[in-house]
């Protein structure tokens, strides 16, 4: 980590394909059809700012801060092409990343933001919401509505 | 139950190693010829590089495995060779001068089934280099202008 910081590149690239599977499953979930882009976006945040983090330690809870940001960002920026109706016109198979996919598309997302974070990666509600810097009512809301919106498609 | 995910392909990861450098110069190209013959053309150093690389003038092969190279490079205006250490993998190719004097970073992916799409970064990684980005991108530009004249013959 440290060398990375310095500027090693060999050392930046095992920094790079450490974080990807955690950068990817976050911008995968939260960006969905953008989740290249913005895996690229959150990547270029985290090398170009490397430097600057302090306790090298601390890389992978401030690569995650950086993904969900840019994640969410980019989502907002291009709406999510959503075909859940597809999904609900025919038998769910409860297995396929294209179903879940197909439902996580119909929520914001700032919800799936939450959901993803709960959910996939298991933090305390205080932790999702000290990392989107919103209140924890806000995200025991959010994830209440994305839930249950989820429930709802999955069971229609 | 299987959440949506993406993978870490060759040009995101050329993207976010070039971030670190300030004076990164990055291009990206659509090349007319399939990955397997673009890949092999740009890996075969000693008759290629110096077919794109405008400062190049001339490549010689040290040292060759599957996943490593030892290069010796001629560059216009530099009387003194500079040594690269190179890795490779399929699609990826990180060169690396000795004493940290210059970084080259080659990434490509198959666009389709009869051409690729190539990504090419230069830097010079040391400290307070910043102000040479715009030179160091004009040089790249210039590389990918003739990589696509020149993709395919020697």
């Amino acid at each position: 980590m440290r060398a990375a910081q310095r500027g090693d590149a060999r050392a930046i690239d095992a920094l790079v394909r450490e974080l990807s599977p955690l950068i990817g499953r976050i911008c995968g979930a939260i960006a969905l059809d953008e989740g290249e882009d913005a895996m690229q976006e959150a990547l270029i945040a985290v090398v170009g700012n490397l430097r600057a983090l302090r306790e090298p330690a601390a890389v992978r809870g401030w690569a995650r801060r950086i993904a969900v940001r840019e994640a969410v960002r980019v989502a907002k920026r291009r709406p999510v092409t959503a075909d859940a109706d597809a999904v609900q016109a025919r038998d769910v198979d409860l297995d396929t990343a294209m179903d879940v996919r197909a439902v996580l598309a119909k929520l914001s997302p700032d919800q799936r933001a939450v959901l993803v974070l709960r959910d996939l990666d298991g933090m305390a509600e205080s932790e999702v919401a000290s990392l989107l810097s919103v209140p924890e009512g806000t995200v025991k809301s959010r994830l209440h509505r994305a839930r249950a919106s989820f429930a709802n498609r999955w069971m229609s | 139950m299987t959440w949506p995910t993406v993978e870490l392909d060759p040009i995101t990861r050329l993207r976010a190693i070039a971030a670190a450098f300030p004076n990164a110069g990055v291009g990206e190209v659509v090349l007319d010829v399939p990955f397997d013959r673009a890949w092999a053309w740009l890996m075969d150093f000693e008759r290629t590089t110096s077919r794109f690389d405008t400062m190049v003038t001339n490549v010689r092969v040290r040292q060759r495995t599957d996943t490593t190279a030892k290069l010796v490079v001629r560059q216009r205006g530099n009387p003194f060779p500079m040594p690269f250490d190179v890795s490779i993998e399929p699609g990826f190719c990180m060169m690396r001068a000795s004493g940290r004097l210059f970084l080259v970073l080659m990434a490509a992916v198959p666009e389709g089934d009869d051409r690729t799409r190539y990504a090419h970064a230069e830097a010079i990684p040391l400290p307070g280099l910043g102000r040479t980005r715009a030179r160091v991108q004009r040089m790249v530009d210039a590389d990918l202008r003739r990589l696509r004249r020149n993709i395919g013959t020697y």
